[in-house]
């Protein structure tokens, strides 16, 4: 399936990814409503992690057999037909029992008093994701890889 | 094909799973004793304190039995297997043929020997109906003093759950701290500090002898003779693989019925997988019960596509557990003691968390994360795959760990992941 | 630092009913303008540091910012502009040399553009690019005397090296350390996917970009930095670095911050050290050390590559440019006073040199009146900024030219001249790795390769309405151009007509 891949040798650190996931998860999806109108909008389902001058955008790798899916115990959880692994936000109890399973760390957490997981949905419905069409400098794919 | 499944819980969803996988056709037969469509027993706790309503306890659609073509009887109890006639016999005589069956039955609390119990009345804390009892009483205003017996994951769930209906709990544990069997003393001592600063009270090193259930005087005795006055007794001291259905037949069992890697029992046709299942422990290297949900779906779904004829070895797990009280967040894995002479430990503490990691031979064997959550799946893969540490021992202490503190390689190598296999067998 | 007397330069607006503080702006600028301020939870500027990179203004997803000058009035005087009052106050503070990057931004004359093209009329019909063959392929290098043919077709005179371009177009040296080994990345990609040429700048030849060398010009310069046996074998052709437009008669000074690990094995040159280049190559005080210079180079790749000789374009260029061709060159590289640079003392950058556009005519006719015109190819250099520029420079006698800033302005160059700080926003002239990878060499790649496929077009397009068909044809024709807004004496050194004539 297509998967979203980093390319750390070049992101530059802006976070633009992180800021267009969480605009293209927002209620009015317009980048200065989503974060002056929007005090409950999404946090973002991709997190860049940086030392020093290395750093990546990360996100679910939509496993062939999620561990995550496995692991929920309410079922919130799933792995759709085109193998996007979908958390139902409904049923998220927040128990980050799929947190302690996930072999990448890539799932995350909404801040605040929502105690939910937000995980990346690929963008359902959109031709690219987000994260990847607003990267400045193509650190991230979104490409058929294939088994390696 | 005739397949049987006794359960409908995390590892009989697993198996229709496994099954459905590899074999559309085959005729599926789920039996519970329980009346619900299968529900999420670590949310019982979620729903006795309100946080989740009923129909969110189901961990499937309602259409889920319907889709995947499955003969679902509940308020069924199975009596007896009879493998010499692959049958099922049913409490009420009904007998139900089998060419695989898959024994899911789970495990039961353990009532601990207490003088006068018999004529008294207490509570589980396993099944949704105990739930729902425990919940009338409260709501009906009969509890005023709630008292658990045992300090573990039950325990404490049910303390949790009931303490913010707003009762003031006490808890009895015969141990010397809580959650003996995921945590060591120092953070055993941070979460119960936690909890007690939300009112459950604790005594230790103390069992219930005898319970006195007068007209007047209702509570409990202690092994050092004093009294503990009490209206609802919940009783969470640990539970027992549900193995009554094959104490008399050939397989091997200990605490629960053996299995090989294929989750099946002696008997060729006759599986077992969740919390009655002895299956591979990964760090232990022996076959143990691991009584985890997310262990007895990946059990569940292994034995079921091995029962539909697709080969599939299981990788085996071993304790992982994610639990909080009180928003305050504990997630473990693997061991949390340093036994031998080159296993050593590490750690990190600050008042409102902690970190410990168990390593034997620069491999991670367990750790204990208390009040951060972050990336805490690496470490279990970590545990997972045996990997040397030895070059990032350190980074792993920090609060943020994560990909970008591995080795290179082994960074890039995982950056590329997820369409590699990535073997379910994490818990 | 204490306290200053400069004012900014330059003012940060920020719209604050559009920023989002989403601290992209304080990420990305390296000149530590844009903070966070936790207290105030916004963020802030301190313009003061202000070079007008437009990193922050580009990548900022609100559009919240404009980068302003900064609205400091000088009192009207006309010997005293703002700039040279600027100049002299950094200068009070510094007590050292001004140091700039990039090409003299002076408002002195850009003869280009007092340079127009013509198109055929009636007469002479022009040619459509679409539907008719169009030549711009150029071959660089020494043209023999005459052409022997045998009687079976074959060509029997024996053809000196040529380097074989698509169009009329090389990317000019940058060294690999004044810029980064990403930017030169970019360069070899694009001049390899071109079919044009780049060259290697006196930084040497960095281990993964031999794969281009088919592409590669290797120049060696008087710090003969990276200067070995492969390195001189393996280009396309050599170049010899006597000077350039944007610093003639000064040397070069790479700090040794900006020697990384990479540079200084490219270069062969100790870690962290000053990579000086000396002002005159120290075996060359006269032509006839030149000669000796070249044939050393053509002995060393066997005569199997062109060797260029690169020298700025000073007062008696034509000259000198006689004396290398006599000196065995087959190209001459003539840098105009506009030439880029990563640093160059402000002062020699703004006022030593002449512009390329009198060089290549004095140069073509010093050439032609001896005689000699044919021994060598003359590329030109310096402020080349578009394609009319190219078409005008080959009409003037070139026979290509290089582009050096009109290349990182592809890539991603916003001009602000500060090469010389090694911290270049757009990952360019730096050697910080988090700021090299800002330039994606794929994205500056397809971007420099759309740059030059467009002026193809262009150049063809104009060609066309000439009513030429080839490049060939357009060289040294003079007749093709028009001179306005220019004295007579301009006209003549030039050696085109006034419009209208
Ligand atoms: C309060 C509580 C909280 C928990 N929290 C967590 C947690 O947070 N994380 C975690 O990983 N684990 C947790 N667990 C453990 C987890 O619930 C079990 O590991 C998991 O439910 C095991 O699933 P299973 O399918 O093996 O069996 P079970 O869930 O035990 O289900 C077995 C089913 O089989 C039925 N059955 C048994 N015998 C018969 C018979 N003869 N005829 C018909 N039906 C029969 C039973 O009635 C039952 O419905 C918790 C457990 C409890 C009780
Ligand atoms: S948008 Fe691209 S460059 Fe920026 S942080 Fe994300 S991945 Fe890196
Ligand atoms: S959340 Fe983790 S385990 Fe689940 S599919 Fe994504 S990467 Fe895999
Ligand atoms: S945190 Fe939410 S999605 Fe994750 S296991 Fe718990 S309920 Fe499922
Ligand atoms: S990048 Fe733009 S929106 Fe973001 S903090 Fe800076 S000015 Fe504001």
């Amino acid at each position: 399936m297509k998967r979203i891949y980093a390319r750390e040798e070049y992101c530059v650190g802006c976070r633009l990814c992180e800021i267009f996931c969480v605009v293209g998860h927002s209620k009015s999806k317009d980048i200065i409503k989503t974060y002056k109108k929007e005090p409950d909008r999404p946090a973002p389902r991709v997190a860049v992690w940086e030392d020093g001058p290395l750093s990546f955008a990360f996100q679910c790798r939509h496993c062939d057999q999620p561990s995550c899916v496995e692991a929920c115990i309410t079922g919130a959880l799933s792995k759709n037909e085109e193998g996007t692994v979908l958390c139902n936000e409904d049923k998220c109890v927040g128990c980050w029992t799929c947190i302690t399973v996930c072999p990448f760390g890539a799932i995350q957490r909404e801040e605040g008093e929502k105690k939910k997981i937000v995980k990346c949905n690929l963008c359902s419905g959109e031709p690219e994701p987000y994260c990847v069409s607003h990267c400045p400098n193509r650190a991230i794919v979104y490409e058929e890889r294939g088994v390696e | 094909m005739k397949y049987v499944i006794i359960g409908n819980s995390a590892a009989s969803v697993g198996a229709v799973e496994g099954i459905r996988k590899v074999d559309p056709e085959g005729i599926i037969t789920v039996i519970s004793e329980e009346s619900y469509p299968a529900y999420s027993r670590p949310l019982i706790s979620y729903y006795l304190a309100g946080k989740v309503k009923e129909e969110d306890m189901y961990i499937r659609d309602p259409d889920f039995y319907e889709n995947n073509r499955v003969e679902l009887l509940l308020d069924k109890k199975v009596s007896r297997i009879e493998p010499e006639q692959n049958t099922v016999k049913l409490e009420e005589g009904q007998s139900i043929e089998y060419d695989r069956l898959l024994l899911a039955s789970g495990s039961s609390p353990f009532l601990p020997p207490i003088k006068g119990i018999e004529k008294q009345e207490y509570h589980f804390f396993n099944y949704f109906d105990d739930i729902k009892e425990i919940q009338q009483k409260i709501q009906l205003n009969q509890v005023t003093r709630p008292l658990i017996i045992g300090a573990g994951l039950v325990g404490m769930k049910a303390a949790e759950a009931i303490s913010l209906l707003g009762l003031p709990v006490t808890v009895i544990e015969l141990g010397p701290h809580i959650l003996g069997s995921i945590l060591s003393d120092v953070p055993a001592r941070m979460v119960q500090r936690k909890m007690e600063e939300h009112g459950v009270r604790f005594i230790f090193e103390k069992t219930v002898k005898e319970i006195t259930w007068g007209e007047e005087l209702q509570g409990v005795v202690l092994s050092d003779g004093q009294g503990v006055l009490t209206d609802l007794l919940i009783v969470a001291a640990g539970v027992r693989p549900r193995i009554e259905l094959v104490e008399e037949l050939p397989l091997s069992k200990n605490q629960g019925v053996k299995v090989n890697e294929y989750m099946q029992t002696d008997l060729e046709n006759i599986y077992a997988a969740g919390d009655v299942a002895e299956g591979w422990d990964l760090l232990q290297e022996e076959n143990r019960v691991i009584p985890i949900w997310p262990g007895a779906y990946r059990q569940g779904h292994v034995a079921g596509m091995n029962m539909a004829g697709l080969k599939t070895k299981d990788s085996g797990g071993f304790a992982v557990n994610s639990i909080g009280f009180f928003g305050f967040s504990i997630i473990t894995a693997g061991v949390f003691e340093a036994r031998e002479g080159n296993e050593e430990i590490l750690c990190r503490e600050e008042p409102d968390s902690y970190l410990q990691l168990v390593f034997r031979d620069n491999r991670l064997l367990g750790f204990i994360k208390l009040g951060e959550v972050g990336q805490a799946g690496i470490f279990t893969w970590l545990i997972k795959e045996g990997i040397d540490c030895n070059s990032f021992k350190e980074k792993i202490l920090r609060p943020g760990f994560c990909l970008l503190d591995l080795p290179e390689e082994l960074r890039r190598d995982r950056m590329r992941g997820g369409e590699t296999i990535e073997s379910p067998g994490c818990a | 630092m204490g306290f200053s007397m400069l004012a900014p330069e330059y003012r940060v607006d920020r719209d604050k009913d559009r920023c989002i503080d989403c601290k992209v702006c304080v990420t990305q600028c390296p000149y530590d303008v844009h903070y966070f301020d936790e207290e105030e939870e916004k963020v802030f500027a301190r313009e003061e540091n202000c070079v007008n990179c437009h990193r922050c203004v580009v990548l900022c997803p609100t559009r919240a910012l404009i980068i302003r000058k900064y609205p400091l009035e000088f009192r009207e005087n006309s010997a005293w502009k703002d700039i040279d009052i600027r100049q002299l106050q950094k200068q009070a503070e510094t007590g050292g040399i001004l140091l700039s990057g990039m090409g003299n931004p002076k408002p002195l004359p850009v003869f280009w553009d007092k340079i127009l093209l013509n198109a055929s009329q009636v007469t002479n019909p022009s040619i459509d690019p679409l539907r008719e063959p169009m030549e711009l392929k150029t071959f660089l290098g020494r043209k023999p005397e005459r052409l022997e043919i045998g009687c079976d077709g074959s060509l029997k005179t024996k053809i000196s090296p040529q380097l074989e371009l698509s169009a009329p177009v090389m990317f000019s040296a940058m060294s690999f350390g004044s810029i980064s080994l990403n930017a030169c990345r970019v360069l070899a990609e694009a001049a390899e996917q071109l079919g044009i040429y780049y060259n290697t700048g006196e930084g040497g030849l960095h281990q993964s970009l031999f794969k281009f060398a088919d592409h590669t010009v290797v120049q060696v310069a008087s710090g003969r930095f990276g200067v070995n046996s492969e390195y001189l074998k393996i280009g396309a052709g050599i170049e010899i670095k006597i000077g350039q437009g944007a610093k003639p008669g000064i040397g070069g000074h790479l700090p040794g911050e900006k020697v990384r690990e990479e540079v200084a094995a490219t270069r062969m040159i100790p870690l962290g050290t000053d990579a000086i280049s000396p002002a005159p190559h120290h075996d060359i005080y006269s032509i006839e050390d030149l000669r000796q210079l070249i044939f050393a180079l053509k002995e060393a790749s066997d005569y199997e590559k062109p060797v260029s000789v690169k020298i700025a374009a000073v007062h008696n260029v034509a000259a000198i440019a006689s004396g290398i061709a006599r000196a065995g060159a087959d190209i001459i590289t003539i840098d105009g006073f506009r030439g880029g640079t990563g640093a160059a003392p402000t002062r020699i950058r703004d006022n030593v040199g002449i512009p390329i556009e009198f060089a290549i005519s004095a140069v073509d006719n010093r050439l032609k009146e001896e005689g000699i015109r044919n021994q060598v190819s003359v590329v030109a250099a310096g402020s080349i900024r578009n394609s009319a520029d190219i078409v005008k420079a080959v009409a003037l006698g070139a026979d290509a030219v290089y582009i050096g800033t009109a290349a990182l302005l592809a890539m991603g160059c916003h001009l602000c001249r500060k090469c010389y700080m090694g911290k270049c926003s757009w990952g360019i002239a730096t050697q910080q790795p988090h700021l090299v990878k800002r330039l994606n060499p794929e994205i500056g790649r397809e971007r420099l390769v759309n740059l030059i496929t467009g002026w193809k077009h262009e150049i063809k397009e104009i060609l066309g309405g000439m009513g030429i068909n080839a490049i060939d044809s357009l060289r040294g024709n003079r007749h093709m151009l028009r001179g306005v807004d220019l004295s007579s004496r301009e006209l003549d050194i030039l050696g085109i007509k006034a419009a209208g004539e």
